[in-house]
């Protein structure tokens, strides 16, 4: 594979080899169910600390500082996703363009 | 101008005329409305509402999910033996083409409507006599407007691999204006309210089943040509 | 548009939205004061409304680019459409999701009938509609008209749509919400606003370009193959 940077068509700063993500699909989605499940243990964590009577005025707090935190997280994992994905469209297709110019 | 009435008209009475013969689509949704007034039985617990006091919400989520079904095979007959292609090469315009489908699709349900209405008044004892023709009015408005979006997306979904599984995805959420206002008008009308009431639910309605119309014709062509 | 400024206007527009999304996260934790009533779950409301703010924007890009692509048939214009679509997607998505997550706590459900909680997401669903439309013709032209008419129809629908819900929750009344979009939000609390709109209106057209050069790209790469393909074959074919 020869990079040939004097493509017309080459377009992003993605897809040079050495900036490419080391990230197979199963690792992706390994993080985002990991995160997932983050969330989620996250969200329910306040309601057992209640049952167990741990100050429930402080329980509370907790609980709106994770609803706020799973807010940003799932926003960041989607839109850092969508540009994963158009970067990866782009690497695929210049890739392309480099084999055979 | 005259041509393209005619136009509509042949195309309505084709599908009718089939209609008749093979009643298959009537039989289907006829089936389909009494059958699921008689499930509304069972699914409403009689000791905390009688189904007569949501009637209206009822017969109109009845009439939607039976139109559905003959709403999606619309096109299905033109699908076989390339009859949709010859439909295309005939000197028929599209928007003729689309009229003529939403009036067939239009009358074929107004039947089915009815029979919805007959069938909860006696399954259900809903009163009727108050507001007739208004009420006859709001549900005919309604068809039309179910009728001109549904046949539209019904030429779409006819040309895509997941068929008529596609309609309610593409459908459902553009009726929440129809079910909200027509419900509503139903519902004052069935409860002895006089039109005067409704005038205003009436003028949104309205203004749906023509927005839904307009663009049906305007957008027709692009869904039929190749 | 070259696809040259497509990419020098995208790294821009990226580079200013991402600095501004810094600072707006500076001003979000750090800076702005904690709403009264509500408390510090009032902050998700700085994604919350910009997110609904790019979601109806993305829908009227591709309500326009739609009617255009029927109207001059460019397959530009209709990657573009997509490329809009796609960003409304994620963004209405975010919508959907951190409105339950601020609910639970300022009304102690996830889910309220609120009119425009309840528009976003039927938008969701349009989109839904759109993309599956898309991605089930076997016959890809035709795949974009409709779904360019399913984008168009949808558009035209939303004030109808928009008046239901509204005039529904009319209908039943609701607890009163204490509202952070009253008339009177705290100043910074505006500035932090309209930051954050600003900053992921950017980030939002940096990324439609660079979908949209992907999808010029992958047309382009496209058309070559089969160029080569047909070569392959002996056929004439003019060079594209």
């Amino acid at each position: 594979m020869n990079p040939n940077p004097s493509s017309p068509m080459r377009l992003s700063p993605f897809t040079s080899q050495r900036r490419r993500l080391p990230l197979g699909p199963w690792v992706q989605g390994g993080l985002a169910g990991a995160l997932i499940v983050l969330v989620a243990v996250l969200l329910l964590m306040p309601e057992a600390l209640a049952a167990q009577g741990a100050g429930t005025a402080q329980a509370r707090q907790m609980r709106h500082f994770w609803h706020v935190f799973a807010a940003y997280a799932i926003a960041w994992l989607l839109l850092f996703g969508w540009a994963v994905s158009i970067a990866r469209r782009i690497r695929k297709v210049e890739e392309k363009l480099d084999r055979d110019p | 101008m005259r041509r393209f009435w005619i136009g509509v008209a042949a195309i309505a009475g084709k599908d009718l005329r089939v209609e008749l013969r093979t009643r298959e689509r009537i039989a289907a949704m006829g089936a389909f409305v009494v059958l699921t007034a008689l499930l509304f039985n069972y699914a409403v617990d009689r000791t905390a509402v009688h189904p007569r006091e949501i009637a209206a919400g009822l017969i109109w989520m009845t009439m939607l999910l039976g139109g559905l079904l003959g709403l999606g095979r619309t096109f299905e007959l033109e699908k076989e033996d390339g009859a949709f292609e010859g439909l295309v090469a005939t000197p028929l315009s599209p928007e003729a083409l689309y009229l003529g489908k939403v009036l067939s699709n239009t009358l074929i349900l107004t039947l089915i409507t009815a029979l919805t209405v007959v069938v909860f008044a006696i399954f259900f004892q809903v009163d009727l006599s108050g507001n007739p023709g208004p009420l006859a009015g709001v549900l005919f408005l309604g068809v039309t407007g179910f009728t001109a979006l549904g046949t539209l997306f019904s030429g779409i979904t006819a040309g895509t691999r997941m068929g008529e599984t596609l309609l309610p995805i593409l459908l459902f959420p553009l009726l929440v204006p129809l079910v909200t206002f027509g419900v509503s008008a139903t519902a004052t009308l069935m409860a002895g309210f006089p039109a005067t009431e409704i005038l205003g639910t009436l003028r949104i309605l309205t203004a749906f089943t023509l927005l839904a119309l307009m663009a049906g014709v305007g957008l027709f062509r692009f869904i039929v040509e190749e | 548009m070259s696809l040259r400024t497509v990419r020098w206007a995208g790294v821009t527009l990226g580079a200013l939205g991402v600095g501004l999304t810094l600072l707006f996260h500076w001003q979000v934790f750090f800076w702005v004061p904690t709403e009264a009533s509500m408390g510090i779950v009032q902050r998700i409301f700085y994604i919350h409304l910009p997110g609904a703010w790019i979601a109806f924007l993305a829908f009227g890009i591709v309500a326009i680019c739609s009617a255009v692509y029927l109207w001059l048939g460019d397959d530009k214009v209709d990657q573009a459409a997509r490329a809009a679509a796609e960003g409304g997607l994620i963004f209405t998505t975010i919508v959907l999701t951190s409105g339950p997550l601020w609910g639970k706590i300022a009304w102690g459900t996830w889910w309220t009938w609120e009119p425009r909680l309840t528009l976003t997401l039927l938008l969701w669903f349009i989109y839904v509609g759109y993309f599956m439309v898309r991605n089930s013709t076997d016959n890809a032209e035709r795949g974009k008209r409709f779904a360019a008419v399913v984008g168009i129809v949808g558009a035209l629908n939303i004030p109808l749509i928009h008046m239901s819900v509204q005039w529904f929750r009319s209908l039943h009344p609701q607890p009163v919400v204490a509202r952070p979009d009253g008339p009177n939000l705290h100043p910074d609390m505006l500035t932090t606003l309209l930051t954050a709109l600003l900053a992921w209106t950017l980030v939002f057209f940096s990324l439609f370009l660079f979908r949209y050069a992907a999808a010029r790209l992958e047309s382009a790469e496209e058309l070559r193959a089969l160029t080569r393909a047909s070569k392959a074959a002996g056929d004439e074919v003019p060079v594209p």
